[in-house]
């Protein structure tokens, strides 16, 4: 955990100098520790992307149950059909802590990541994907019959 | 590959590779109740994830308590080959790490 936190200082400070430019961009993005605390959907939104206002768009395919009979392991699959995206941001917005995980895409792998999630109660399933200097959003409602958050 | 970190498979198909990957960690939420004490169980979860191909660093993830217990990642490098390594590594919020890998058959 120390070791950690001097990695981030140092990459902190470095960043501070303007060598940011010099360091590969996955040890620059840190993990977003704030956006994965709110409790509040557009909280979450907020602090990853601020006031950008996302674009819905059918080019981004949810893939996950209509119905999860267990909320503590909900397949999901995003594919996305949009060009050179960058990030694709889960979130639930069921869940105490809507804000689910964050992929980081490189040309070398297909837009497309499969995972399994825990959602509390029935709820949508939402992919905000930033691609060509954009913002999109695809929804995917989910019934979920035993939640996952609990005990 | 199997190991107490997890498991992974990589398959080439027509020049794709595809991974799947099912990570060993318990992914605590912090909000779960121990059945037998009635103690919290503290949270515990992985927060990054970095694919590798041959190496060079291709996705990478970061994950809240959201994600099941034993993780599961299913994704697909480009341009691979037979005898390609394909490594997988997480870091916990605890600190601790551990890493999957495999050679592309």
């Amino acid at each position: 955990m120390r070791r950690r936190r001097l990695i981030r200082d140092a990459i902190g400070a470095a960043a501070a100098l303007g060598l940011a430019g010099l360091l590969p961009r996955s040890l620059l993005a840190a993990w977003p520790d704030k956006a994965f605390h709110a409790q509040d959907l557009s909280e979450a939104e907020a602090d990853l992307f601020g006031d950008r206002v996302p674009e819905d768009t059918d080019a981004i395919t949810i893939t996950a149950p209509d119905i999860a009979e267990n909320g503590r392991v909900v397949p999901v699959e995003v594919s996305i059909g949009l060009p050179s995206p960058q990030t694709m941001t889960l979130f639930s917005d069921g869940n105490p802590f809507p804000l689910l995980a964050r992929a980081r895409f490189t040309p070398d792998v297909e837009p497309s990541v499969s995972i399994r999630v825990k959602m509390g109660e029935s709820a949508n399933l939402i992919a905000l994907v930033e691609a060509d200097g954009k913002l999109y959003r695809a929804t995917r409602a989910v019934k979920v019959t035993a939640g996952g958050c609990g005990g | 590959m199997n190991t107490e970190n997890g498991r992974i498979r990589a398959r080439l198909k027509d020049g794709v590779i595809g991974v799947r990957v099912l990570l060993r960690h318990p992914m605590e939420t912090g909000s779960r109740k121990d059945p037998a004490t009635g103690e919290i169980i503290p949270r515990h979860y992985i927060q990054e994830v970095v694919c590798e191909h041959n190496g060079k660093s291709v996705l990478t993830m970061d994950w809240g308590w959201g994600i099941s217990a034993n993780p599961y990642i299913g994704f697909q490098i480009k341009n691979g080959a037979a005898g390609d390594t394909v490594t997988v590594r997480w870091t916990d919020d605890q600190g601790q790490t551990g890493s999957v890998e495999a050679t592309v058959s």
